[in-house]
């Protein structure tokens, strides 16, 4: 049944969140979106991870913290991460039936990402209540370990409303029919995220990321080649795979303040062994048979610019160097990519490397090394 | 030629695309063919009018990208590279090789004599938006090179539009061709038949017609293969 939407609500969805414009380019994904009837902008940087080794990461880091804070570390990386979405669109405070609906939009483009197939099943505005039901929760679909994602919404609503709302997370599908995330201004104020989460982006992630005239040495593949191809496709729920590996499309920032928040929380190794592993895993399962070295880096090369990581060049030596043309720059690093990839080389050259190097000095080009 | 739903085709020379597309192009239509370089667009062409000249049909193909030793080169290393020969010797088929400035200077002539040969039912041109790049330069912000790109681009399709003459333009896919030139191609054209590949540690090519007027085409790729003999659609 076709959703009635109000003029209001048209009037809104003008104001904010109109359609997304992807630009595809081998090695760079930008999505633009205009808001403010128009108007005004707003372009992010954004790429294609495989979930797998995020869902590994919550594993692992609950084997060696156990349940409770594991939950609790998530829920936090998760308001940062909320936080930091809107704060890279707006800063302002807006009316509260605006926040509303915006927050309304955020669920359905988060469906439409193939994040969440939530519904709002109890909405009251007035005392701040509201009862999302669903499932294919991102992460938590696969590991039942959700609090990333009752974060996200908390960090969203908190920023649109410029105060601390709290979410919980009180049912799981993984023992339950289905997940239950309620938001409530009652709840107790469990954290407010870092002050620089509500910064916006500065005039160094516009040069970086979105470079002008790029030239390509040599062919590699967009990640519309690997639709066309028949490499990528989406489910009717909205999912992304890789072959038959799904995959997720986010803000660069997104993962990068995952690695970058459990590093803080003294997880480096957790994470870094995480990734690796698990890249390692995945990337073993999507990668044909090949029989030939170049062919494996080849795939390697434009897998990896598919993905919008920039587009890489493969040097061995006595150690293996990695330069990336283009690579999405984040303030919060580069670590997510660099252990990600260690566990891709790892995969393709059938040996452990272990990564000696991230070289981020460079405006247009990331170096990555491995021993 | 087929008749299907009263719309006579001109079969492309390859069966597995004749499949796609009802047996054929349409007769008369003009019917752009793009892709990447070295992807096997000029083989799709050899294979057009080989066809033609197999069913008695005279031939014309204008290649403005390489010289004729490349050209016999190339058809030599296919298994009908022989055939193309013989009938290029009974004159079913024409092989013309310019450079653009020779070509700039001679092509309303040529096109001329192409439309009072009665004879001639293939045209392909090797490549199309290879020409314009050349007469009109990369850039086209001016917007009297954009009208008169597009006043060319209309008088070079009313010689294409001859009764009996199937045309096809090979069209280089280059991020160095102007947007808008590409856009009024494609808008014009009748078909547009796309070969692409990627190279995802081995090769794959695949073959996509997202256009083709008066045609209920195939809906997906497909896969197709290079060798000598031309280009071939796997199963």
């Amino acid at each position: 049944m076709k959703k009635h939407i109000s003029l209001k609500e048209k009037i809104i969805n003008k104001l904010f969140y109109t359609n997304t414009v992807v630009i595809d380019k081998p090695g760079i994904l930008i999505h633009k979106f205009y808001v403010g009837f128009g108007l005004f902008e707003i372009k992010r940087r954004m790429a294609y991870f495989f979930e797998d080794p995020l869902v590994d990461i919550h594993i692992n880091v609950e084997k060696k913290l156990g349940k409770k804070k594991t939950e609790e570390i998530f829920y936090k990386i998760g308001k940062d991460i909320g936080v930091k979405f809107i704060s890279q669109m707006f800063n302002r405070k807006m009316p509260k039936a605006i926040c509303f609906t915006f927050f309304e939009r955020v669920l359905e483009k988060f469906s439409f990402l193939g994040y969440s197939i939530t519904d709002i099943v109890k909405f009251d505005k007035k005392n701040l209540h509201i009862v999302l039901r669903g499932k294919d929760n991102i992460i938590c679909r696969k590991c039942g370990i959700g609090h990333i994602y009752s974060g996200l919404l908390s960090g969203i609503l908190s920023s649109l409303l410029k105060e601390n709302i709290e979410a919980k997370k009180t049912k799981c599908c993984f023992n339950s029919d289905y997940c239950e995330i309620v938001i409530d201004k009652n709840f107790s104020k469990e954290y407010f995220p870092e002050k620089e989460m509500y910064y916006g982006e500065t005039k160094e992630y516009e040069k970086t990321n979105f470079p002008e005239d790029v030239n390509y040495t040599e062919k590699f593949s967009s990640f519309y080649d690997l639709v066309k191809f028949k490499k990528a496709f989406i489910d009717n729920y909205g999912k992304y795979y890789f072959v038959n590996k799904s995959i997720i499309a986010t803000d660069i920032n997104f993962p990068s303040i995952i690695a970058n928040r459990l590093i803080y929380f003294n997880l480096k190794h957790t994470v870094e062994k995480s990734l690796k592993s698990s890249s390692e895993r995945v990337f073993l399962k999507v990668m044909p048979n090949f029989k030939k070295q170049d062919e494996k880096i080849n795939f390697l090369k434009n897998f990896l610019s598919a993905l919008g990581w920039g587009t890489p060049f493969f040097e061995k030596s006595k150690k293996l160097k990695c330069t990336f043309i283009y690579p999405p720059r984040s303030k919060y690093r580069f670590h997510y990519f660099a252990y990600s990839l260690n566990g891709f080389v790892n995969a393709v050259y059938g040996r452990d490397f272990n990564l000696s190097k991230i070289d981020e000095s460079n405006q247009f080009k990331t170096i990555v090394e491995f021993e | 030629m087929k008749q299907n739903n009263q719309i006579l085709r001109i079969s492309t020379g390859i069966a597995g695309i004749d499949k796609m597309i009802q047996g054929g192009v349409p007769r008369n239509s003009i019917i752009g063919v793009s892709g990447p370089a070295g992807v096997g667009k000029s083989i799709f062409a050899l294979h057009f009018i080989l066809d033609g000249a197999k069913k008695g049909e005279k031939s014309v193909y204008i290649n403005l990208e390489e010289p004729r030793e490349n050209i016999d080169r190339n058809i030599m290393n296919l298994s009908f590279g022989k055939e193309i020969i013989e009938f290029e010797k009974k004159n079913k088929i024409k092989i013309l090789c310019f450079n653009y400035t020779d070509y700039e200077k001679i092509y309303k002539d040529l096109f001329n004599k192409i439309e009072s040969d009665n004879n001639v039912k293939r045209l392909v041109i090797d490549s199309y938006n290879g020409f314009f790049t050349y007469s009109f330069g990369i850039s086209t912000s001016h917007i009297h090179q954009k009208i008169l790109m597009r006043k060319v681009v209309n008088e070079s399709f009313s010689l294409f539009r001859k009764p009996d003459l199937t045309t096809l333009l090979i069209l280089e896919k280059d991020s160095k061709f102007p947007n808008e030139f590409n856009h009024i191609i494609s808008f014009m054209v009748d078909g547009k038949i796309s070969l692409d590949y990627i190279a995802f540690g081995s090769i794959e090519r695949r073959i996509f017609i997202p256009k083709m007027r008066w045609t209920n085409q195939y809906d997906s790729s497909l896969p197709f293969k290079i060798s000598d003999r031309g280009i071939t659609l796997k199963k």
